[in-house]
């Protein structure tokens, strides 16, 4: 009876493990998702607002990465470059984001870094080029993390049971 | 007031250098001149000081600029475009490399030079001169008011539109300020930092003659304010506020009317006798003071 029960409960952490690993890896890819959303969102407020980066990104509600656009506008007034970008990460760069590689974060920080330094025109380009290149890195990490997320929920069955029978 | 203001820009400034001019007194500065390997430059009421303690270097005055912009070089590019910053109602000038496109001033980089202005707010520098531009029965009378650059001509608007506005020495007045460099006012978020009196209107950062008719068709202003005026578009602006029935006062850089006559632009406005008086002003160590009035109803006309 008792093995019984410990079986049960080696199978139960072990899926739970491997749901929970395939949802983080599902996870890392809706977080750029999110962050290209957002520095669309922030484009397009550029177009039309051309406000002060402090009080365009106030002013957009329904950006996904809140805390993290809060840090950007918090300290972009006082900080630029990399010592922008260390106080940004150190603020706002939580949860799903955290689990991206600095690869993966580079778009965003070339955009966070980017804010401010030129005219509309030339901002416009930078923000574009930096949308692309964050496209590109969502692309490439929604492509294989379906597959990625599976071999992950099955691996953990997989030990589950295994571990499962060593019990019982 | 100018020592906060200067104060406000000292946030910006390397910490080296407002340690600097903080030595001197913030309070006695009238502007901090910057230039790229050289020593600091101080025009004080009494004089000038150059600092031999800070030499900025290019990426000093980048800095400084990217500060005064909020980081947010976009969002000013109309004011870069044209050489300038207004921050806390401190006009900062900007020179270096021009940028241009089709022969037209896009931006300035490499900035290698920066000129800040201290703003003033003083409440009685229109006192002498306001009577002037009262006529019969209480009427403002158009006026132009001229000076050398740095003769508190600025200073004297700000003064005149809340005396205007507040009706000070007369029935008060509806008074639009047309405020293209954002120095006469100071507007942040919409509101003047300065007092300009109740019933003004500000129009910031529009270019005058545009702004003038706008102001003319919408807000029946009785008064007009605008600074630094000169060119035909401003003139014909001008002449239409007066058909309108407001009263225009501005101000414009120059000598004398004798001397204004013979510049493009700004003499026509003066031979066009558009003004009804002209004041030219001059500054000494005690303060603004007036230079002399002529004008078409004056003895001696423009030469009074």
């Amino acid at each position: 009876m008792h093995s019984l029960i410990a079986a049960i409960l080696i199978f139960a952490a072990c899926a739970l493990a491997g749901n929970s690993a395939a949802k983080s890896i599902i996870g890392r890819a809706d977080a750029l998702d999110a962050v290209k959303t957002d520095m669309a969102a922030i484009k397009l407020q550029l177009k039309y607002s051309a406000a002060p980066a402090p009080q365009m990104l106030s002013e957009l509600r329904e950006l996904q990465h809140k805390q993290l656009w809060d840090a950007v506008a918090a300290n972009i007034a006082v900080k630029s470059g990399d010592e922008l970008w260390e106080a940004v990460v150190g603020e706002g760069v939580t949860g799903r984001l955290k689990q991206l590689s600095p690869e993966q974060l580079e778009p965003l920080r070339a955009f966070v870094c980017g804010m401010g330094t030129s005219d509309i025109a030339t901002q416009e380009k930078h923000m574009e080029l930096c949308i692309l290149r964050a496209e590109q890195q969502a692309s490439a990490n929604r492509k294989g993390s379906a597959e990625r997320a599976k071999v992950a929920r099955s691996l953990g069955m997989l030990a589950g049971i295994a571990g499962a029978i060593l019990f019982v | 007031m100018k020592p906060d203001r200067l104060q406000a820009i000292a946030g910006v400034l390397p910490p080296q250098l407002k340690g600097v001019v903080a030595v001197e007194g913030f309070a006695r500065v009238e502007e901090i001149r910057l230039r790229v390997g050289k020593p600091v430059q101080l025009i004080m009421s009494d004089g000038e000081k150059m600092l031999e303690d800070f030499i900025p270097r290019q990426a000093d005055c980048q800095k400084i600029v990217q500060s005064l912009c909020e980081n947010s070089l976009y969002a000013y590019e109309n004011e870069l475009r044209q050489g300038y910053v207004t921050y806390a109602g401190c006009r900062v000038g900007i020179v270096g490399k021009a940028v241009c496109e089709n022969s037209l001033l896009r931006r300035v980089s490499e900035v290698n030079a920066l000129n800040i202005r201290a703003a003033e707010e003083w409440r009685d520098a229109a006192e002498r001169v306001f009577p002037h531009m009262i006529g019969r029965g209480g009427r403002a009378i158009s006026t132009l008011i001229v000076s050398r650059p740095g003769a508190g001509k600025t200073t004297l608007l700000r003064d005149i539109a809340r005396r205007f506005s507040n009706g000070m020495g007369t029935a008060p007045r509806k008074v639009c300020v047309i405020d293209e460099r954002q120095e006469l006012c100071a507007c942040k978020a919409g509101v003047p930092e300065f007092d300009v009196g109740v019933r003004t209107d500000v129009l910031y950062g529009c270019p005058k003659a545009q702004g003038m008719s706008l102001a003319v068709r919408t807000m029946s202003p009785d008064v007009i304010i605008t600074d630094e005026i000169g060119c035909m578009e401003d003139a014909a602006a001008i002449r239409d506020a007066l058909t309108y029935g407001a009263a225009v006062i501005a101000s414009a850089h120059g000598v004398d009317a004798e001397e204004l006559k013979h510049r493009s632009g700004i003499g026509d406005i003066v031979k066009a006798e558009l003004f009804e008086k002209l004041i030219v002003i001059d500054r000494d160590e005690k303060g603004t003071y007036i230079k002399g009035i002529s004008g078409p109803g004056i003895r001696g006309g423009y030469n009074a």
